[in-house]
């Protein structure tokens, strides 16, 4: 483990995929201050006044918030959409992969992973359960569960802030019953998206086992032994192709 | 034209509320903030009105609309006089000047998603047109059913209580003056219509009360308002829906405060909890690691 730089790499992300994470990323941040930004209901906004009130100080009013916040996720939307046209592949490989459901190792896995990550494996040992984990294909079962969560939200967000959009800054008169509706469902489906967040940030960036698959955000590639342990059925995937080549 | 002083002191009043009352209540305005102000407001009397019209023709010039002939609210009629009596009963035909009813505490500055309305110290609710999106949301929030669009302007409009005529502030080009009462006040042939401190308009309606009877309307109508009608009878036989004492709210924005935000709130909980604790477990692994090392480096050196 200790001799990751002399180990065989092996490539995992295209540099379209790359890309795209990292703009996703920067917008989303964006997207998601300026959004709470604009919740000026002290009864809803769950952030609490502070935000909205600091946004306002700094860009004038709230419209410019308002502006950039749906500037922001157009612009996120045609990007995605462009890479979506261009890049079909690399999109048909992430649904392929994120689909592959297979209920009992999935299962299995959820299982026996939280339980060994809010507990420690030498708790777990001592309690004599098993350490095991099923092995997994590219993705496991919680990067799975959480790009479930990303392609349904991701779509709901899309519809409901495209509408408002639409309705706001090119009809300029909406019928606002739909839009205090598509508001409400916008806000509700990003706030749970920002619980999965959450734990997929910490996952990335803290936990230190994954280090290693964030390093390959930058660099598109992790080392073999890293294959091997996390995603043993992608790993031998790879091996055959490389074999039959 | 479109240059306006009103975000300078408006932004100084805004301050000058932001110390006297807690933050998340500053955008409503609160009782305590008032009480150093003093709240203004208008007094409406149906039992005095003859539908002369004046006062639209007031509001009209002042706030430069054209005069439409309607007996409805829009964007570019911020007053209208309704007709609210039966024909049969001839002595008791009573006009009804119609405009915003400034809220005390206006659902539509709640729900607004630019912070675009504000609630002035002085009483007047305020749309700044600068900052609406046009989104709708205080149409459907408002007890009344007063903001309306101004699809020309894209903007919403209402009446603002003609707080420029009063506070020295610019509202979008208009005039400003620091010494007059609202213009349709003014205009009004038979002194039907008043301005001034909301307890005494108050004290003068319930006089007025009493000597020819009627019922006081925005006393505690939606939560009380800064504009005053006396009505000569209880406002559902006099053909107005009377609004609920409480704030109605949109089942939209009822929604997200009672049912998004709990919602929210626990998923945000839930994933905090497990993130908590796989990094106190994943801390508590390295600092066993970390003595597991220091132990074996001392080996290595006895060895």
């Amino acid at each position: 483990m200790q001799d990751n730089t002399q180990e065989r790499q092996i490539h995992r992300h295209d540099n379209a995929a790359i890309f795209m994470h990292w703009f996703n990323t920067v917008c989303w941040m964006v997207l998601f201050i300026t959004g709470m930004g604009l919740i000026f209901d002290p009864h809803v906004n769950y952030l609490g006044m502070w935000l909205p009130d600091f946004l306002v100080s700094v860009f004038g009013s709230g419209k410019t918030v308002a502006q950039i916040h749906m500037y922001t996720g157009v612009g996120w939307a045609l990007v995605f959409f462009v890479f979506f046209l261009f890049r079909f592949k690399m999109y048909a490989h992430f649904v392929r992969e994120v689909m592959s459901i297979n209920p009992a190792r999935d299962f299995t896995w959820m299982v026996r992973k939280n339980l060994q990550l809010l507990l420690g494996k030498n708790l777990l040992k001592k309690l004599g359960l098993s350490t095991e984990i099923p092995p997994q294909p590219f993705y496991n079962v919680g990067q799975k569960l959480f790009a479930h969560q990303t392609l349904v939200s991701g779509m709901l967000l899309f519809i409901t802030g495209l509408y408002m959009f639409v309705a706001v800054e090119i009809l300029a008169n909406p019928n606002p019953e739909f839009w205090v509706w598509a508001r409400a469902i916008h806000f509700l489906i990003a706030g749970l998206f920002l619980a999965g967040l959450l734990v997929h940030f910490y996952m990335a960036a803290i936990s230190s086992e994954e280090r290693p698959a964030l390093k390959s955000m930058f660099t598109g590639e992790v080392s073999e032994s890293y294959a091997k342990h996390h995603h043993k059925l992608w790993y031998q995937e790879v091996k055959d192709e490389t074999k039959k080549e | 034209m479109k240059k306006n002083t009103l975000s300078n002191k408006d932004r100084r009043v805004f301050l000058k509320s932001l110390a006297l009352m807690p933050v998340a209540g500053s955008f409503a305005g609160s009782g305590e903030a008032r009480a150093t102000t003093g709240v203004l407001a208008k007094l409406v009397d149906t039992t005095k009105c003859i539908g002369a019209l004046r006062c639209k023709s007031a509001c009209d010039s002042w706030n430069r609309l054209p005069a439409e002939r309607t007996t409805e609210l829009t964007g570019r009629t911020f007053m209208v006089v309704k007709r609210i009596s039966q024909v049969r009963n001839r002595e008791k035909i009573s006009f009804l000047k119609w405009q915003c009813q400034h809220c005390q505490n206006p659902a539509c500055a709640r729900v607004c998603p630019t912070k675009a309305i504000r609630k002035f110290d002085q009483g007047a609710v305020v749309i700044v047109e600068d900052k609406c999106i046009a989104c709708g949301s205080c149409h459907l929030a408002c007890p009344f059913d007063v903001p309306k669009f101004d699809f020309d302007m894209g903007v919403t409009r209402k009446c603002h209580l003609c707080f420029n005529r009063y506070t020295g502030l610019r509202y979008h080009g208009l005039k400003s003056r620091t010494w007059s009462k609202p213009a349709c006040v003014g205009s009004c042939p038979v002194s039907a219509l008043d301005f001034g401190p909301r307890e005494d308009m108050i004290r003068k309606a319930r006089a007025r009360i009493r000597d020819v009877g009627g019922y006081l309307y925005g006393v505690t109508e939606a939560g009380g308002t800064d504009v005053l009608t006396i009505l000569r009878e209880e406002p559902g036989k006099m053909g107005m829906v009377a609004p609920p004492a409480e704030l109605y709210y949109h089942p939209a924005h009822s929604f997200m405060s009672d049912v998004a935000k709990p919602l929210i709130v626990i998923a945000l909980g839930l994933s905090g909890l497990t993130v908590a604790g796989m990094l106190a477990q994943e801390i508590a692994t390295s600092l066993r690691e970390d003595s597991d090392d220091d132990q074996n480096d001392d080996q290595k050196k006895e060895g």
